[in-house]
């Protein structure tokens, strides 16, 4: 790689702390989200042990109705809301510059927006458990048991302030990802060689933008039904329930989608690499992305088969889900035809994309057979669903984030996971998984509904659920192997290179960790392997491709920043200056704070909600009318 | 190391479950349908389970093969670094969409089998139910009957179930009768059951519908036919007199107190519409929507405190004395 | 380094896709999720009205038009001048811009009490009525979207006066051009919706 020497520049010598704190560079944003929602994520998953146990055996009395309605409801507003999706932004914020080979998100400063709302978003929604009770309607709060009239708790305002807080972040980051992707890409970088995992942000991006505003509107309707009286999802006051299930699910599909596509990035990454061959049919995978993120649109009633829906449109609904099956499976194929007389390192992180692509399926096929309708009719609102979503969920997004984790800690952190924690890890949650939820399928067509706090003895559904409890326990311990793994190879881990894995993408051409400006020089991009060219100049992928092969800009025309040119500081060994740091700020927290401000004083007091206005507003101007961190 | 896409633990996770399992249940009851529909629809669910089972075993097999045959040590050569073959990608597109076309066309044919436009014609009677925060009541409009949380109905015919709530979002499931429908307040759903077996059938409300969502269980009791006219006879008449200086002292205190403001008893001044109608509470096998099985002991622990037996339920705890608890068992447990 | 192609410096690269800037892109976006946050709106208020099978179907009060229409001509009127104000800023007219943004301020405001009267002066309520419900929803969104406008065309023009913008140099006037073009655009499907059909 670059053999040029930095002049050594002086470290700042401020305060860490608020290093971090005002940040905008990217990979610091994208280690903060990555921790945050991995946070979250531990706490999720207590609340998940807590249902398991209550579940353990019938008529348990370890939780009551009110407590366990709580917990099943924050586990799942938690586990989708600030882990699951976040930590996909996370990733993406990390990776998406360095695999572009640019120096940073477009909007940096709107970035570290979108991280603070989504950690104010989740304390504010945690503070609703010491303000007299967390939501407790079940992660999509089906109307009219959310109305005031049946839940006349402010654990509903909580829930319905928190998501429009995410939502407002969610959108944010979109915007930030579309404009990055589409507009910072290194010359030579055509949509034809970005890699997969950008080709897959790029589309979740859309979804998400498309998508989120849906959230954003079915909630703000049951505010105005709480709150002002208004009777949207009232049938008596000349409204429907079921307007509330189409909005939400016009949001709720394309999530899913949202929460699993950046998964088939990761698992499009770690493959190839440890296979040591390129991802078989590039084209296919990236265009079957596009074609189920179009296709997402078109299946949100498939929720809804048993509301009694018109039998055309329950046929529509069956139909469109069974297409997206297709370019679902497209994937699978290209997987394995990438595994195919490779070479297989079979590391930790290939053995969770291996696991993914397993497991992932059962989660596919399941989805594949709930599509039926009348076997939908049964299975819907039943263990066999709970099942389904956790197959795709877990054994499809958390394993591929699992396979990322170990894929790119080096990169992240400079040092390598323990490869042997991690095969207990692999296999502590290959296990434990199954365990836990390969028996709800069963479950489900014995008869047990789901989000019910305690069963009968009778129809013989305890010992089932006391191994899926045993199986939770089994999960969590693997989770414990991966923290100690991390924390333990934070400090002592071997150390890694630049690229430690052999890899083809541009990450893998900087330092690890990279500088703050993340390249200095990067190869040049005639494929989308960049770095396979420059090491196998015998066999470079432009060369076996008939696509465009010139080094040059890949469309549009080169706009002229038009700033003024660095300052004097640390240079290059030649002399040459280094590029721009970002520079801190605090705008994007203050007016992430000022928002939250304002829907705190909407539970508490209307001053409070002018004062919050009034500091965001004050705060937007800031932001707008001062420099940019470029 | 060899390694697991998931596919061994399954099974053993499976095979864990079922042996676990199979001795304490029957067949899983949407596998073992006692219905013309449900029928219909196992064969369905067969169908897709087998595709599925091949798939999975072909996908998996093709992981554990690459897993095992490609797997090399660091010094391996470089593979060929083969990307695309077009007829495979074709192949591999096409399969699965003719497949899926052929499970559209199955699901389409069932579904108009099952609710064909002639489901409300060939429907014999009618039962409105109504769902409650958390039971079931049930009327019979042309028998003039109604009853709660468990509902008789004659063998082998059609019969269409109004559902109805006035309150939030549940939903009918009998499974080994059929698959669920929601009942949705505004909206008027239909679903027709028709029982081939007798037998008596557990259902359970599916859609979470808030704090006892859990203990909102039914029964519907598929009787031959004079079984069945026996049933409504029964149910139609008023309560009978109490017999027993106890269970006259029960009648008494239910009537003066606040019982009466929630619960119906056909032939007294009792007429509360609040709480399910106890007229026939004794000849239901279970109390409090599937909560305990009916008998003199679960009816005094009931009303010792339901909110320790079904927490959150509109009952309160009366905190009645032991005298008038057992009064009140004595009358209720002779109300047939 | 080899000898398939020299190494790239890696600055921050402005490509900009179809010849608009990224700062054009992000607010493009930002008024596409906007313009999302309305179309949900208002698929529930068609869902309301024609596709929901509760009955009875949504009761429409008489539906008066003199003051919607003349209200709509002010505000399409004040997108005409706001279009006319930007194009000042091609020829570095700042009279123009800043006269021009005047008055699309003050027919915005007029616009809005407008609204305020036939607030006032409705015949239904959101709460006594579920086409008020919608109605106020889905004008009330649109209302403090065009506050919003005239507050950002306010900060924009004591820029201007204080010498910021030039042909070079217009990203933020074109915003709040195009933010005013949007709040009309979604005011003529209101319009259609709610009071014509």
């Amino acid at each position: 790689m670059a053999a040029t020497t930095i002049a050594t520049a002086a470290p700042a010598t401020q305060s860490r702390f608020l290093a971090w704190v005002g940040t905008t560079d990217h990979k610091r944003i994208g280690v903060l989200y990555l921790c945050t929602t991995f946070a979250f994520f531990l706490i999720g998953g207590v609340e998940a042990l807590l249902m398991r146990l209550q579940l353990a055996v019938a008529d348990n009395r370890l939780l009551g109705p009110d407590a366990y309605n709580q917990i099943f409801t924050m586990h799942g507003t938690t586990m989708i809301f600030l882990f699951l999706m976040p930590i996909l932004v996370g990733f993406g914020n990390y990776l998406v510059p360095l695999m572009i080979g640019a120096r940073d998100m477009a909007f940096p400063r709107l970035n570290m927006f979108s991280y603070w709302l989504l950690l104010f978003g989740g304390l504010f929604l945690y503070t609703s458990f010491l303000a007299g009770g967390a939501p407790d309607v079940g992660w999509f709060g089906y109307a009219p048991l959310t109305v005031t009239i049946f839940s006349p708790n402010r654990n509903i305002d909580f829930w319905i302030l928190g998501l429009e807080l995410l939502g407002v972040s969610s959108i944010a980051g979109s915007i930030n990802f579309l404009a990055t992707i589409l507009g910072l890409r290194a010359p030579g970088m055509s949509a034809g060689r970005m890699p997969l995992f950008v080709w897959m942000t790029l589309v979740t991006a859309v979804l998400t933008l498309l998508a989120m505003p849906s959230l954003s509107v079915a909630a703000a309707l049951l505010f105005l039904d709480r709150h002002l009286g208004t009777g949207f999802y009232s049938a008596a006051a000349g409204g429907d329930p079921l307007l509330w299930q189409h909005l939400f699910w016009a949001f709720g599909h394309p999530e899913v989608y949202i929460l699993i596509l950046p998964a088939f990035g990761i698992i499009s990454e770690v493959v190839p690499v440890f296979s040591r061959k390129p991802l078989f049919g590039y084209y296919m995978v990236a265009y079957s992305g596009v074609a189920i993120g179009f296709l997402s649109f078109l299946v949100w009633a498939h929720h809804m088969f048993a509301v009694g829906l018109p039998l055309t449109a329950q046929v529509f609904f069956a139909a469109s889900s069974m297409t997206i099956a297709v370019p679902t499976a497209i994937k699978i194929f290209n997987w394995i035809a990438t595994m195919w007389h490779g070479t297989l390192r079979l590391t930790a992180a290939m053995h969770f994309a291996i696991g993914f692509i397993g497991n992932f399926l059962i989660g596919g096929l399941s989805g594949v057979m709930v599509a039926v309708v009348p076997f939908d009719w049964q299975a819907t609102d039943s263990y066999f669903i709970v099942a389904h979503m956790h197959y795709v969920m877990f054994g499809g997004s958390m394993l591929a984030v699992f396979a990322g984790a170990y894929y790119w800690f080096p990169k992240i952190t400079g040092r390598r996971l323990s490869e042997r924690l991690g095969i207990v890890h692999v296999l502590l949650t290959f296990v434990g998984f199954n365990l836990t939820f390969f028996p709800m399928h069963l479950l489900g067509l014995l008869g047990m509904p789901r989000r019910v706090y305690t069963y009968a003895p009778d129809p013989g559904w305890e010992p089932i659920n006391f191994a899926q409890t045993v199986g939770a326990v089994i999960l969590g311990v693997g989770v414990l192997v991966f923290l100690v793994n991390v924390f333990r190879s934070l400090r002592t881990g071997e150390r890694a290179g630049n690229d430690p894995w052999d890899a083809w993408t541009l990450e893998w051409a900087t330092t690890s960790p990279p500088p703050p400006w993340n390249f200095i020089t990067h190869p040049p991009v005639r494929s989308a392997r960049p770095l396979w060219d420059l090491k196998h100049p015998e066999d470079p992928d432009w060369k076996r491709s008939r696509s465009d092969s010139r080094v040059g800009v890949a469309h549009g025309s080169q706009v002229d920043s038009g700033q003024p040119s660095p300052p004097p500081g640390p240079s290059y060994s030649d002399g040459s200056p280094l590029p721009e740091l970002p520079e801190r700020t605090y705008w994007p927290l203050l007016l992430a704070a000022a928002l939250v401000a304002a829907l705190v004083g909407v539970l508490v007091h209307v001053a409070l909600v002018a004062a919050g206005l009034v500091v965001a507003g004050y705060a937007l101007l800031g932001w707008l009318l001062s420099e940019r961190p470029r | 190391m060899p390694r697991r896409p998931g596919a061994l633990p399954c099974w053993l996770a499976l095979l864990l479950a079922l042996g676990g399992a199979s001795g304490c249940i029957e067949a899983p009851a949407v596998l073992s349908p006692a219905s013309r529909g449900g029928d219909e629809v196992l064969q369905l669910t067969w169908i897709i389970f087998a595709i599925a089972a091949v798939v999975f075993l072909i996908v998996t097999g093709l992981l554990f093969y690459c897993a095992f045959r490609f797997h090399a040590g660091p010094d391996a050569p470089t593979p060929r670094q083969v990307a695309s073959n077009v007829p495979l990608e074709v192949a591999w597109t096409v399969i699965p969409a003719l497949v899926l076309v052929a499970v559209l066309a199955l699901t389409v044919r069932v579904v108009r089998d099952v609710i064909g436009p002639n489901q409300a014609a060939a429907a014999t009677m009618h039962v409105r139910v109504v769902g409650h925060q958390w039971w079931w009541e049930f009327q019979y409009p042309d028998q003039q009957v109604t009853a709660a949380n468990e509902a008789h109905v004659p063998v082998g015919e059609s019969i269409e179930f109004q559902l109805e709530s006035d309150n939030v979002i549940h939903s009918f499931w009998v499974p080994r009768l059929f698959g669920k429908t929601d009942v949705i307040p505004g909206h008027h759903n239909r679903i027709y059951l028709h029982a081939d077996e007798a037998g008596v059938y557990r259902g359970q409300c599916a859609e979470f519908c808030g704090l006892q969502h859990a203990n909102m269980r039914l029964l519907v009791v598929a009787d031959p036919p004079d079984r069945f006219a026996a049933w409504v006879q029964a149910q139609k008449t008023a309560a009978r007199t109490p017999i027993g200086q106890q269970a006259q002292n029960g009648q008494r205190i239910f009537l003066e107190s606040t019982c009466s403001g929630c619960h119906t008893i056909q032939g007294t001044p009792a007429q509360g519409k609040v709480g399910p109608d106890l007229t026939h509470v004794a000849s239901r096998a279970e109390i409090a929507a599937g909560t305990l099985p009916f008998s003199p002991a679960n009816l005094e622990r009931w009303l010792i405190d339901p909110q320790e037996v079904k927490p959150g339920n509109d009952m309160p705890d009366l905190h009645l004395d032991g005298e008038t608890i057992t009064a009140l068992v004595a009358y209720l447990a002779q109300l047939e | 380094m080899s000898a398939s192609g020299a190494a790239v410096p890696a600055t921050q690269h402005h490509v900009a896709p179809f010849g608009k800037s990224l700062d054009w892109w992000g607010f493009v976006l930002f008024l596409v999720s906007e313009a999302l946050l309305f179309l949900y709106l208002i698929t529930a208020y068609v869902y309301l009205r024609w596709l929901s099978p509760v009955s009875p179907p949504m009761a429409l009060p008489d539906r008066e038009l003199t003051l919607p229409s003349i209200n709509t001509a002010i505000l399409l009127g004040s997108g005409v001048v706001a279009h006319w104000a930007n194009t000042g800023l091609d020829r570095d007219d700042r009279r123009r811009l800043a006269g021009g943004f005047v008055a699309t301020i003050a027919l915005g405001l007029l616009f809005l009490a407008g609204q305020g009267y036939e607030y006032t002066h409705a015949s239904f309520t959101p709460q006594n009525s579920i086409y008020g419900a919608c109605f106020f929803t889905l004008t009330g969104l649109h209302g403090l979207h065009v506050a919003f406008g005239a507050a950002f065309l306010l900060v924009l023009l004591l820029r201007v006066r204080a010498g910021a913008f030039s042909s070079e140099h217009r990203f933020p006037v074109q915003a709040g051009t195009l933010y005013w073009h949007f709040v009309d655009a979604v005011w003529v499907a209101l319009f259609v919706l709610l009071y014509l059909i």
